[in-house]
Parts: C-alpha cells; structure tokens; sequence
C-alpha cells in the first residue's frame, strides 16, 4: 500500500531516528518511505513540526499508523 | 543534410558509457593508530588525507587493517574528495551489541562541517535512512526497514548526483532508498565515515575497504 502521511520531522542532534520509526514502525517490516515535501529544513516549519512522508507499506503496518493519533494519513490506496 | 556528430551520438549513440574512476580508496592495511592524518591507500586522487569535519574531533581509529570507533559516544573521520557528484561505500560488520539503542555505522557525503552535511545510516533500530544535517538539525529524508544484527556483515553505498542521493545496503537485507530534493550542500565536496553508540557497548563496529568513485 501507499500512503501520504503527515509527521513530526525533527530529531535529536545525533539524527535519531525519526519518531514514526521508533514507536510505529518498529517491529513491521518491508515498509520504506521518503520526504515528498522536498523542502530544504530551513524552509521547514518547527511549529507546527510536520512534513509529508510517502509511506510503502502493507495494510497492518498501515493500519498501526492511521491508529496513532501523532500522525494523519491524508490518503492511501 | 547530415547531422553533427555531437547530434547523431545523442540520440541513439551506442557509444558505451565512461566508466566510473576509482578517486579514493583505502583498505586500511597499515599500522594501528588514529585515522587522523592518514593518506589513504592504495588509491588517493585528489591528495588529500583523513581529517575531521570542522566542529568534532572525536575522530576514528585503524585497528587489525579495518576502522573502528574506540571508546566515545559518536566519532568521524573525512576527507574531501574534490567532487560532489560520487558514489562512496564501504564494507561494515555490526559485530558485538549488548545494548538495543542508539548504534549507527554512516557514510558521509557532503560534508561541509559537523553541523552540515549529509549521512545515510545503517542503524540498530533496524533502519537504513538518508538524513540530511543542516545547522545542526538532523532530518531523515528518506528510510527503509532491515534486518539489523550483531556479527553480520554488511556492504553500504552512497550515490549523489545533482539533487539526488541514493543509499543501497547489502548484508541485512538488500535495500535501496533515494531522496530525490537534496539541494541542501550539493556542491559539497568532504566525504567520509561515521559511527555512534553508547559508551557501554563501543566495542568495535567495523568499517573496511572504503571507495570513492566518479
């Protein structure tokens, strides 16, 4: 499945990984994703701290997002 | 009227492509000590030699013919390749993990300083990331998930070419990940290697046979 997914993008100094990793996506596997904002972090918003990530991914991990109130799907199919 | 030639090989050229060159190359087979200051071998096109990204100097240590990190909680070592548009990888293995946190082996691409640079990331969390570093902020751009473990060997490579860089592992699974945007630093030129962990557990992730080519 592929899915639009607003999320929280900072991280701590050392490139942490990514909350939707750590807590969401920790235990699925064969899910990738990639930035679609495309916007240099300088041109990021910190408040609110979203961009758009475009999640691969299949339909339990999928549903483990959409149950997270962190994060919004904007679509899937 | 013909064709200039220059038109003609445009368009259905069957002319082959120019094969990458080897820039950098280095198998680390020297005496044990710090990676600061040493000249890569066998192969070092531009001349330079391994230093450190201005703003750490916790830097990377040769140790049996391989890199290790020692005994800090994040270490590099980089050297400027001269180029922006490169493939750069290296062989790793994982080897030991008592702890289940933060453990990271990287290659760096891009680098201007400490604070700016980009790295992708074959991390403990079971991650392979593409994370750009801008003034200090670190934002993963792009992610797949691995097969992390202790002992195993693993291949990493990094392409960046224009605004894209693509991250390719083999060894914990095969995956490939691009980010498409990286206008950020794209004329940087200082690649290099990365590691962190936690104090205990920094015994000895292991990087070897690192390449430059273009």
């Amino acid at each position: 499945m592929i899915a639009h997914v607003l999320t929280p993008w900072t991280q701590d100094e050392e490139g942490g990984n990514h909350p939707l990793i750590d807590e969401v996506l920790a235990g699925h596997k064969g899910w990738r994703w990639t930035d679609v904002t495309g916007q240099p972090t300088a041109n990021l918003n910190p408040d609110p701290n979203l961009y758009v990530i475009e999640l691969t991914c299949d339909a339990a991990t999928l549903a483990a997002v959409e149950a997270d109130d962190r994060f919004y799907v904007i679509w899937s199919e | 009227m013909p064709y200039p030639i220059a038109a003609v090989r445009g368009k259905g050229s069957t002319a082959a492509a120019a094969a990458p060159v080897t820039l950098i190359e280095d198998t680390f087979t020297r005496a044990d000590g710090a990676l600061n200051g040493d000249t890569p071998e066998p192969t070092n096109t531009p001349g330079n030699t391994w230093g450190y990204l201005a703003g750490s100097t916790n830097g990377l240590n040769v140790v049996s013919s391989a890199v290790q990190p020692g005994t800090y909680v994040e270490r590099h070592n980089a050297i400027d390749a001269e180029t922006a548009n490169l493939t750069v990888s290296v062989d790793g293995n994982t080897k030991s993990q008592t702890q289940t946190t933060t453990r990271q082996q990287s290659i760096i691409v891009r680098g201007s300083d400490w604070s700016n640079l980009w790295f992708a990331t074959v991390s403990i969390a079971n991650t392979l990331a593409i994370v750009e570093k801008n003034a200090g902020t670190s934002t993963t751009r792009a992610s797949a998930a691995i097969s992390y473990a202790a002992n195993t060997d693993f291949h990493l490579s990094v392409t960046c070419s224009g605004e894209s860089i693509t991250a390719e592992l083999t060894g914990m699974d095969t995956e490939a990940i691009s980010y498409a945007s990286a206008s950020f630093n794209k004329t940087a030129t200082i690649v290099g290697l990365r590691a962190i962990g936690q104090l205990t557990d920094w015994v000895a992730q292991v990087f070897d046979n690192f390449k430059v080519t273009a």
